[in-house]
Parts: structure tokens; sequence; C-alpha cells
């Protein structure tokens, strides 16, 4: 592919910047409901984009055919689009900020290849399942089982020198169930994702496991009241320590919104947060749903501080916008699939973990909430942000009670962030199975200790 | 096009598939974006697309690529067949017969065929312009214009061979303002048309400029049980609920709560809600569904009588009757269900007089919110929301919650406006609902 790619390059002649990137994505799903088979599919999404910087004007094109002239013609098609786009533009000044260029080929460790297991494994695998929920319980009206694969090849090259040949496996399962009692209907999720090979999807936690918590919390969730509309100390788990990490924080600091004039652009080295906070985003992490070895710019990945002990230390960076502030890009330009461009986005989000026990953080309180299982969530500029919680408990007198509906929590971030008080010693990444959604899709996750803070909680008032 | 999808059911069937669908698409596309109060970048490309379903021995296998040469075709299609002869026998996979088709008109513009980047660049440029000349405390972080023309085509082994065109503008502006120290909650506006003549991204801009500036200044209120007012865009949030209700697949395979309620009340009778897949220029409009069967306009809830639920042929099949045209999907999946132009019937009185009728309560004009689709419950951040007392409006709230159930919602309705909002393929009107957890942080 380098062969044919890389002469491409002397197209770019008089523009400032250009960058070719080849994605092929082939995608292999299965999902059963209620004993059926819904869907088993193969497929396959491949092309090659064009991004060309000209006179401060960035211009894009793709194509699905790769030969040698329809690329010589999208190259072409993308110079006279940033032509176009520059003459739009009121600021012509746009400098790319110098990058730890990646060159060579990348591929994230992965234990036992997807492709190592046939078709039939996979079927027979949701199939089973899909049927041991369904009998698990005379309430369990319905089982959803899913499993999807995307398996990733790119070629990123830049006409300033990036040359990688990228490789990715990102598998996901996930187990719905839906019970009633013939008037009420609730639902329960169990999911995992990551980037690597069939152990590591399931190698924290067996699809076992995952059905016997899921057929448990369902047939528990129809009894379960309503919790109450307060402001509340609550005790978030991993996955949901992940969710408020991407959406409370982790997207007012992206670059791009930053320079639009979120709440955070004066912030730099001061405090936003509780000293026990420390908060990252990773792209080379292990056993991650969002790992990311090498960015859409060709820019080798980091993990960096978003938050020191407290305090604000970097925002997330493409090229642009490094050079912009004047600081290095962090490796957070990533496109979902060959005809998007690459935008900010996260990777892995998270938070170090602490010295406490979940048990005597559990203990301290004497009224509040246990919150696990993360659901959507959304962020806004102001930092007030929402997620959803499907397993919530009440905390009275330190002891954990019982299972209340699922429910959406809010706050305001730095608040929120001010008001932890206690982290675990534990550290997950939990938010594998999930997308995050900015225009584009893009696989992420996020993952830390327990956490205790306050929020609001969104539930009913008498 | 057309002749891509005929080698492909026939490809198929020379592999052994008893049964076989092709459903491609192929399309063209201008786009500017807007980042940080600027131009950011300008696209042009061309998409394509082919989807295969076959059936062998009544098994399911599908597979789908993206390059529309003949070659990558038949790999495609040997791995639909390949999966087919994998997977368990369901005897109701069995692909639709032709039916007679109601073309739909104004969803093709022949002018959209003749458009250039310029024009994705000039109305871009427009509506970044009209929100600056507003108020220069606004600032928008991203946007788009987009100009695209597509031809869609479905071909199966029992005779159907249909193809449509369609032409689509669509633009979107989102942003937030800064005022001192203060900035608001992000508010956006969109609007999409088939008509080039029907642009119109002064008053999207315009629309957005002043949503923006009406958020700011807002405050924390009180807890309490009382009135809202569902802005035409919360409304089309909560209505998901509905939609997954009505959907046939969710019905028989237990996880509706509708399951039991066909002709019966679920909703007050000021309640009509109708689907009209044929509805001119709609935006979700088309003569065919995705598996090629015709459209139609079926009425949904009739003054609160839930009068039928949405079909493909699969639940069709099922069930022994037709389908209801309501197959959607790209070409990357498995054909599921899904509404198209949906309208909900407007009520007598206005917009104005409902706000009156508020002793306490909230005008919620964005909802930030996942309602769950099976139990209805749903909670949510007011985005843009106000303080309404003794019918006025107040300052804007923040940190305020709403918390309720949509199958409760639906019977709690106190009003319905004359006015309706189309929010894409959804015709709206706002709602006035009584006795909502209000919780202010």
């Amino acid at each position: 592919m380098f062969d044919l790619l890389e002469p491409l390059l002397s197209e770019f002649s008089g523009v400032d910047y250009g960058e070719i990137r080849f994605h092929e994505r082939n995608q292999n799903a299965i999902a059963i409901r209620k004993g059926e088979l819904e869907t088993a599919k193969a497929t396959s999404y491949s092309g090659a984009a064009v991004r060309v910087l000209s006179q401060g004007g960035w211009g894009f094109s793709s194509t699905n055919r790769i030969e040698r002239n329809e690329l010589k013609r999208t190259i072409s098609d993308a110079i006279k689009a940033a032509k176009v786009s520059s003459a739009g533009k009121k600021s012509k000044e746009v400098k790319l900020a110098k990058a730890n260029l990646a060159k060579g080929k990348f591929e994230p460790k992965i234990n036992d290849p997807l492709t190592n297991h046939s078709f039939e494994e996979k079927l027979e695998l949701v199939r089973n399942t899909e049927a041991k929920v369904a009998k698990a319980s005379p309430l369990i009206q319905s089982a959803y089982v899913y499993y999807n694969e995307t398996l990733d090849k790119k070629y990123i090259l830049t006409t300033d020198g990036a040359r990688a040949e990228i490789y990715d496996s990102k598998p996901e399962f996930f187990i719905l169930a839906v019970a009633s009692d013939g008037k009420d209907y609730v639902r329960a999720l169990e999911a995992t994702g990551t980037t690597g090979g069939w152990k590591d999807l399931f190698s924290k936690k067996s699809p076992e496991t995952m059905v016997d918590r899921v057929v448990e919390r369902v047939s528990k969730l129809l009894k379960a009241p309503y919790p109450p509309g307060e402001r509340a100390t609550v005790i978030l788990d991993p996955g949901l320590v992940g969710l408020i990490s991407h959406e409370a924080i982790g997207h007012t600091v992206e670059a791009d919104f930053v320079l639009s004039g979120a709440i955070t652009k004066d912030k730099i080295n001061q405090r936003v947060g509780s000293e026990l906070v420390t908060m990252f985003d990773s792209g080379p992490e292990q056993n991650a749903g969002g790992t990311l070895l090498v960015d859409d710019e060709g820019v080798l990945t980091e993990k960096t501080i978003i938050i020191e002990n407290g305090i604000l230390k970097s925002f997330l960076h493409n090229r642009e916008t490094a050079a912009k502030m004047n600081v290095k890009p962090t490796g957070n330009a990533r496109a979902y699939e060959y005809p998007d461009e690459p935008l900010i986005r996260m990777r892995n989000t998270g938070i170090e973990p602490g010295k406490n026990t979940l048990e005597s953080m559990i203990a301290e309180i004497k009224h509040g909430y246990l919150l696990k299982q993360a659901g959507g969530g959304q962020a806004d500029a102001n930092a007030e942000f929402m997620f959803q919680v499907s397993e919530a408990y009440r905390i009275e007198d330190g002891k954990v009670g019982e299972l209340l509906r699922d429910v959406t929590i809010s706050g305001q971030a730095f608040d929120v962030l001010l008001s932890v008080d206690a982290l675990s010693k534990d550290f997950i990444w939990d938010m594998g199975w999930g997308h995050c959604g900015k225009g584009q899709p893009a696989k992420v996750d996020g993952g830390g200790p327990y956490l205790r803070c306050q929020v609001i909680i969104g539930g009913r008032q008498k | 096009m057309i002749e891509l999808g005929e080698i492909a059911v026939k490809k198929a069937l020379e592999l052994g598939a008893d049964e076989a669908e092709a459903y491609l698409i192929r399309g063209k596309e201008f786009n500017v974006s807007l980042e940080s109060n600027d131009i950011k970048l300008a696209k042009s490309q061309t998409r394509d697309g082919i989807g295969i379903r076959v059936f062998k021995n009544k098994s399911l296998g599908f597979a789908s690529v993206n390059v529309l040469s003949e070659p990558k075709i038949a790999e495609a299609v040997s791995n639909a067949v390949r999966l087919a002869k994998l997977t368990p026998a369901d005897k109701y996979n069995q692909l639709p017969m032709p039916t007679p088709l109601t073309k739909v008109e104004g969803i093709y513009d022949p002018q959209a065929e003749k458009i250039e980047m310029d024009f994705a660049l000039d109305n871009a440029v427009k509506m970044l312009k009209t929100v600056q000349n507003f108020d220069k405390r606004i600032a928008v972080d991203s946007g788009s214009f987009d100009a695209s023309v597509y031809e869609i085509g479905i071909v199966n082994s029992k005779g159907i061979k249909l193809s449509e065109r369609g032409s689509s503008f669509s633009y979107v502006i989102f942003g937030m303002a800064t005022d001192k120290q203060e900035v608001s909650c992000f508010q956006y506006e969109f609007d999409v048309t088939h008509q080039a003549s029907e642009v119109n991204v002064e008053k999207v801009a315009l629309d957005f400029a002043q949503k923006v500036i009406n958020s700011l200044g807002a405050k924390k209120w009180e807890s309490f049980k009382g009135t809202v007012i569902l802005d035409p865009e919360v409304v089309t949030d909560l209505l998901s609920v509905i939609l997954f209700s009505v959907n046939a697949n969710n019905v028989q395979k237990g996880m509706s709560r509708f399951a039991k309620s066909l002709n019966q009340k679920v909703a007050m009778a000021d309640l009509s809600i109708e689907d009209n897949g044929l509805l001119k220029g709609g935006n979700a409009s088309g003569s065919f569904d995705r598996e090629g069967v015709a459209r139609k306009l079926i009425k949904l809830i009739d003054k609160g009588v839930l009068n039928t639920f949405l079909y493909n042929s699969y639940t069709a099949n099922k069930e022994n009757r037709i389908s209801t045209g309501h197959a959607t999907g790209g070409t990357r999946e498995v054909p599921y269900i899904g509404p198209t132009n949906l309208t909900i019937s407007p009520g007598n009185k206005t917009k104005d007089e409902l706000i009156k009728d508020v002793r306490k309560g909230i005008l919620v004009t964005r909802l930030s919110c996942f309602p769950n689709p099976v139990s209805g419950d749903f909670s949510g951040v007011v985005k843009g929301g106000f303080r309404i007392e003794n019918g006025e409006i107040g300052k804007p709230v923040i940190e305020t919650m709403i918390a309720g159930n949509v199958f409760e919602l639906i019977n709690q309705i106190s009003g319905i406006s004359k006015e309706q909002k189309r929010i894409f393929s959804f015709i709206v009107p706002w709602l006035k609902i009584e006795d909502i957890s209000i919780t202010s942080g």
C-alpha cells in the first residue's frame, strides 16, 4: 500500500500540508433476541481520505476506489476544497505544531486474536447466553445478546513525515434483559468491550458473570422504588467515574471547545478539583476500549495528565490547536471511518486510584447512594453534565440498602470534583462497550477507582 | 446502479441462496463545517454501498461492502451466503413480493445536481455572520452546511426492482454565549429540506442566536411537583419511548409495554399520532421502504386509542399480515423497523394561552435525557428552561432536573398547542403536562 500511496505525496506541491489516510474496516456481528437470530453479518467499509491545508483553509475529500488516478483526483478535489475554505475564512493563520510523528507498524497487544475463533463459535456463545438469560426467571420476558467485532487496518502518510501502518481489534459483548410482572416493564444491561483479542474481551467479566448480574438486577428492579430527587453524597463505581471524567470534564478540555469559549479556557494551573483528583486521558492503554496508538494525524499518542492533584494541567489537542496554544499535540485527533475528518476526541479517560477501601467509604456515609453501571451521558459548555445510572442503592447509616429504579445524575463538573473526599485503591476500565458521539462516533473507555462526591439525583418529588 | 443489484441477486441464487435482496445507495455531497467562530473545513465526496441479505433454507446471512465493483460485490454475496449456511432457520424469513406504489413528491430537486462547493460555503458563511451580527456574546462552537444528492435502489428475487432519487440540504449551528464570567449552556438549531429553494440559513441562525442569549443569566430555583410546558424538541425526545413500544419486533419479543394494548386507550383522547411515509417533501419520505414495500399513511394513535404497530416483512410474516412499510436501515445493517414522518395532531389553544394558565411550573426548551424505552421512566437535566409563575415566563433555570414516566405523561396532558414545529421528520406541538417532579440542585 505504501508503494501506491507514497509517490502521491508529490501531488501536494503548492499547499502547506497534505495527509492521506487509508482505512479498511471489517465488522462482524451477531444478535439474538428471544431465541431468534436478528443479525448475522459481515461488513466491509474501506477507502482513502485526503486532507489538505492551504492558506489557512482545510479541504477534505475521500474515495472508495483505491487506484492511482482516482487517488490523484481525490487529492486535487481536496486541494480545491481547501481553496474554497480559505476564501471563506477570517483567520488565515493556521500552523501545525511539531509532533512526535509515527513511523512503522503499530498494533495493540492482542491475546488470542478474534480470527482464531470461528463464526460458529461466536454464534454458539451468543445463542447459549441468550438461552441462559431467558430461562433464568419466569419474570424475564425477553433477552437480547449481541456480539460485535471491529477490525481496522490503516495507513497514514503526511507530507511532513508520518508513515504509519496501524492495526486494531475491538470486540464488544452486550446482554439486555427485560422483565415484567404483567403491568410494569424494566430492563437491565450488562456489557463489556475492549481493545484486543478473545481472551481480553472476557478478562474483566465472563459471560456467566454477566448473565448472573443481569438476571439478578432485572428481577429486583420490578420491585424497586423510585429514588427521591435531591442533592446527595454518592459513591460512583469505576465505570461511572469513567463517565464523569469523560462527560463532566473531558469534553470541556477538548481544545476546540476551549477555543470556542468553554468554561475551562482560563483555568490552566488553577484548582478545579479536590487534591485527591488526578485525571488523565490516555491512548496507549492495555485492555481498554478506547485504545489508540497513533491518532489520525499520524501523531503517536500518550498519556495526557489533564488534572494533577486538583490543578488543571492540560487540554486535549490536535496539531492545529496545540500550535495555537503553543503546546505539544496530545494525539487526540480521531476520525471514525475513512470519509470522516479527524476531530479532537478522547481515548481512555479516568481518575487515578486513592488509598481508601470501598467498605470504609460506604461505612462513613449517613445518608447517600451507591451508584453503579454507567449508561449514556452528555456534557455542556457551562460544565453542567448529566449521565445515566442503571444500578442505584440507598446507603443509610453506613449500610448499603435496597436497589432503586434507574436514574439520571447531574451537577456542575467542577463543584463535583471539588466535593471528592475519598477514592478507593482499585482501578478498572469499565466503559469500553460505549461510544462517544460528537458529530461522529468514537470508541472510548473510561475508568477509575470507586469515588465519593456530591451530585444531584433527578428523582421524584412527593 | 440497479443492474449491480440484479447481478448481486443472481450471484446469490447461483451460490445456493433461496432468496436474495440487494439494497444500494450512491451519493455525492458537499459540506462546509464551522468551528470556533470560523470556517473549519470544506469537504467533497461520493459515498456508495450495497447490503446483501440472503435466506438459505430459511436461514439469514447478511454482508455489505462500500465499493460497487463486481468483484467486491461478488465477495460480499459469497460472505452473505456463507453466513446463511451457518445460522439457525426461522420460518418467518421470507422476502416481500412487489406491491403497488404511490410515488412520493418533493424529495428530489434536480437543481441539487448542479450545486458546487461555493453554495455550501456561502450558506455556512451566511449562517455564521448572521449569528455574529446578532450579538457579540455568542460563540459558534461548531456547525455545518451539507448539500447532497443520492439514489437508492432495491432488488430482490421475488421481483422487486425499484430505485428513487433524493436531494438533501441540512444545516446545523451549535454554540453558547459568554458574558463576563458566565458561560451559558449549549444551544443548537438545525433544519433539513429536500429543496434548494427552501434553504433558509438566516432563520436557523436567528432562532439559535435568540435561544443562546435567552439562556444567559440562569439561576437555580426550587424543588416541587408542578406543571411543565414541553417544547416540540423535548416532546420528540420523549416520543422515542412510544416509538419503541409500537415497534412490532419489540412487541413480539416481549419488550413493549403496549404488547396487549392494541385497540385500547393508551393516552388521553386529545392525543392523535400519525405516521406518513408519503408526506410531500417530508424528510423521511420515500415511495418504498428499505425492503421495497410501499410506504403509506398510518394512524398510530387515534384519539388516545392504539390503532396499529409498525411492521416490516419479518414481523408481518409472523402475524400473517402485510408489512406496513416501516422497514428501515442503511446498506450496512439487516433491515429493522422505524417510523417515517410522524405528526402529533395540534390542539386548540395557542402556546401563549397554555403558558398563561400555569400557576407555577417550567417551560422546557431542551432536555438532556435518555428515556428508558422499556419502563418509560425518564429523568433529565433542563437546558434552556424558564420559570413560569402566574402565567408569566421568568428567569432561565440551571441545575434543574425533571422526572416522570412517558406512559403516565401521555395521560397527564392538560394542553396541546395549535402551533407545530418540524423537528427533522417529526411535526410536533407544544405539550402542557401536570404533576411532574422538578428537582433543583
